[in-house]
C-alpha cells in the first residue's frame, strides 16, 4: 500500500504490506554462508547479497512459498556505502510488490568477513 | 481497536520486571490481517529528509508517517503489535519516547530499541518500524 502523501519508494521496497492473515514464516537473518558453512564471496559485497537473497529463497521454497509471499525484510549492513549496490539487487529478486523494508548500518555481524545479513517475514499459504 | 474484528492483549506477567517504558513484554492478537510498515524515517512526503541534526523533529516526522500509513488502512495506533525503534546516538532516547507517548497512549505495542552505526542517509537519527494486527 501507498499512502498519496507519503513518499513513494518504488521499486526498492513498499512503505507498507497488507496481507490476509495466514501461516506466518520467519526467516532467520540469512549470510553469505553455503550449505557447508563456508562465506561465499570473501570481500566481495555484491557476491554476498546474492548468495543472501539465495538462502532466503531456499527457505521459501522449503514452505512452497517465493518471494512474492515475503512481507517484511530487515537488512543489517556494515557500512552505509553498501545501500547503492543493495538496491540494485533487490529489485533482481522482488516482483512489483516488493516488501516493507527497514535498512539499518550496523558495527559487525556474526562473523567478521559479514557484509550484509538479511531476515524476513512471510506470510504463506 | 479501530477494526472490530482484531483483538489485542498486552501480556506482561509477573515475574518480568516492570516494563522500563510505555510498552508491552509481550502482546497477542488475533486478526483477519496483517500490516507491515517499512522503518520510518524523517522523510516528507516529496521525498525531502526533514529536521536535519534535530532528533526531535525528526522523530515527529517518522511517528507522522507511520500514523499516516494506519490511517490509510483504517487502522490506528491500538492495532500496533510491535515496534523497533533504531537510533544513531543513545542520547536520542528521551526525545524519541516524548513524540511516541504523544501517539501511542495505552494498550502499548511490544517494542525493541537499538542504537546502530547509521541508517539509510547520513542525516537520518531515528527510524521506526511497526507490525500492526487489522
Amino acid at each position: 500500500m501507498q499512502p498519496k502523501d507519503l513518499y513513494n519508494p518504488s521499486p526498492r521496497y513498499s512503505q507498507g504490506i497488507l496481507v490476509e492473515a495466514g501461516k506466518l514464516l520467519f526467516i532467520a537473518g540469512q549470510t553469505a554462508l553455503d550449505e557447508k558453512g563456508e562465506i561465499v564471496g570473501k570481500g566481495d559485497f555484491e557476491k554476498q547479497a546474492h548468495k543472501v537473497f539465495e538462502n532466503i529463497q531456499s527457505i521459501l521454497k522449503e514452505v512452497g512459498a517465493s518471494f512474492g509471499n515475503v512481507t517484511k525484510i530487515t537488512i543489517y549492513v556494515t557500512d552505509i556505502k553498501y545501500l547503492q549496490p543493495l538496491s540494485a539487487i533487490r529489485v533482481q529478486y522482488f516482483g512489483v510488490m516488493p516488501p516493507a523494508s527497514t535498512f539499518v548500518v550496523v558495527e559487525s555481524l556474526a562473523h567478521e568477513e559479514f557484509f550484509i545479513e538479511i531476515e524476513a517475514i512471510a506470510v504463506v499459504p | 481497536m479501530s477494526n472490530r474484528r482484531a483483538t489485542k492483549d498486552c501480556i506482561n506477567p509477573k515475574g518480568v520486571g516492570t516494563p522500563l517504558g510505555l510498552y508491552s513484554h509481550g502482546v497477542s492478537a488475533s486478526c483477519e490481517k496483517m500490516l507491515f510498515i517499512s522503518g520510518q524515517t524523517a522523510v516528507d512526503e516529496k521525498g525531502k529528509v526533514t529536521g536535519k541534526g534535530d532528533a526531535k523533529a525528526q522523530a515527529e516526522q517518522v511517528f507522522k508517517n507511520l500514523d499516516k500509513i494506519l490511517k490509510s488502512q483504517g487502522a490506528s495506533w491500538d492495532n500496533v503489535l510491535k515496534t523497533t525503534i533504531y537510533l544513531t546516538d543513545i542520547r536520542h532516547m528521551k526525545v524519541v519516547q516524548e513524540v511516541r507517548s504523544k501517539y501511542i497512549k495505552r494498550n502499548y505495542p511490544a517494542s525493541t530499541l537499538l542504537v546502530v552505526s547509521g541508517l539509510a542517509r547520513p542525516e537520518f537519527l531515528v527510524e521506526v518500524e511497526a507490525v500492526a494486527a487489522l
